[in-house]
């Protein structure tokens, strides 16, 4: 599952068992896995994903950030990596080849996306059925506040960067919490920006809420598309499997690494 | 483009007028603005206002700014925080938020901004 519903290069590539990505080679690994991704590109998105189906982090700056910043495959037995490359500018004649419009992932939800467009006036509408739905499905406590500010973080983004206006698109993935939001502004003039490292300075008036938005939730995917950009977080929902992720542990360990955003692998006692 | 899943249905919105509120309390020379409500973009610039108006009145020594019946801060306000602490030193005041609980609390922790705002940690360079 790749959680992205703008027009975006997707290449899924499995790198292996076991992984402990300090160990990892991301050239050598993932070129040789047959894949399309460039090291020293900035890609839109990278989505790094667990056994079990779960995007567990992303980092839009590429895997060299990814790796730096987020030892999550720690722990889990399988480890995907999903590319999803900018398509801006996108090249006349250029290969179809890993293009690909993903079917979002819609399932078993009884009451259906929440889709809504939205302009500086409705902020506070928008954050507040944002925060009604999330709860609906099954989001709580502190991740719940951490999902809707997230959220109205990249609202805000689109209405003061995006051409002032948006739209707003959540759904329950099963196992997650999703959304999307998708402007129709002229996009990142700088490339997209790295939002996986320390936070802007204190003294700094600004530049806080895609930063915010990557903090507050499991994966932040951008996709700076030809008609806009479109900013997609999810936030995993507590598990109701009664699956614990002790249970996931790999065989071999080598775990004394200090991790640097705790999986949440308890409900929050709802 | 397949825009299957994109049947845009934008619903009729009301629009919520001044989700914010702030009083402020003079007591010699300290100042405490009490903001209380959600605090996001579309407050950020009466906010800075209200602030700047203490900040800049003549025999105030203080400014205390007290988010206790705050329930939503964002990087917006933030913004005006980080800003209005910057104008409250360079005019020689004191400059301190004081309250914030639970997950503006949060917010402010995860920013890095928590700790220079509440005054324990002296602005960096």
């Amino acid at each position: 599952v790749v959680y992205t519903a703008g027009l975006a290069a997707v290449h899924d590539m499995d790198i292996g068992y076991g992984i402990d990505l300090d160990d990892l080679d991301p050239q050598h690994d993932l070129t040789s896995s047959g894949g399309s991704y460039d090291p020293d590109r900035q890609h839109a998105g990278v989505l790094l994903k667990a056994g079990d189906g779960l995007a567990k982090t992303s980092h839009p700056g590429g895997f060299r950030a990814l790796r730096d910043t987020a030892p999550l495959a720690l722990g889990y037995p399988r480890v995907t990596v999903t590319v999803s490359s900018m398509v801006r500018p996108k090249p006349a004649g250029s290969e179809a080849i890993g293009m690909a419009q993903l079917p979002l992932p819609v399932l078993g939800v009884d009451d259906g996306p929440l889709v809504r467009g939205f302009t500086v006036q409705d902020l506070s509408e928008v954050r507040h059925a944002v925060q009604a739905y999330a709860e609906r499905v099954g989001l709580g406590g502190e991740s719940l506040d951490d999902f809707v500010v997230a959220v109205h973080e990249l609202v805000t983004n689109a209405v003061r960067h995006g051409g002032g206006s948006g739209q707003v698109h959540v759904r329950s993935g099963g196992d997650s919490v999703l959304c999307d939001v998708t402007d129709s502004g002229p996009g990142f003039a700088g490339g997209i920006p790295d939002v996986g490292g320390e936070p802007p300075p204190a003294q700094t008036p600004g530049g806080r809420g895609l930063w915010l938005a990557r903090l507050l939730t499991d994966t932040l995917l951008i996709t700076d598309g030809p008609g806009g950009v479109t900013v997609s977080v999810t936030a995993c929902l507590p598990d109701t499997r009664g699956l614990s992720l002790a249970v996931m542990e790999p065989a071999v360990t080598n775990t004394e690494r200090s991790v640097s955003k705790p999986i949440r692998s308890e409900g929050d006692g709802r | 483009l397949t825009s299957s899943d994109d049947s845009c249905r934008v619903e009729e919105v009301d629009v919520i007028e001044a989700a914010w509120e702030h009083v402020a309390h003079r007591d010699g020379d300290v100042c405490t603005v009490s903001l209380s409500g959600e605090l996001d973009m579309s407050a950020a610039s009466d906010v800075t206002q209200a602030l700047d108006r203490e900040i800049r009145r003549s025999g105030t020594e203080a400014v205390r700014v007290d988010l206790s019946a705050v329930t939503f801060l964002d990087s917006s306000a933030i913004g005006v925080l980080v800003t209005a602490q910057r104008s409250a030193h360079a005019a020689a005041r004191q400059f301190t938020v004081t309250g914030a609980h639970g997950h503006v609390r949060r917010v402010l922790d995860v920013t890095g901004v928590l700790s220079v705002l509440t005054g324990e940690q002296p602005p960096g360079r």
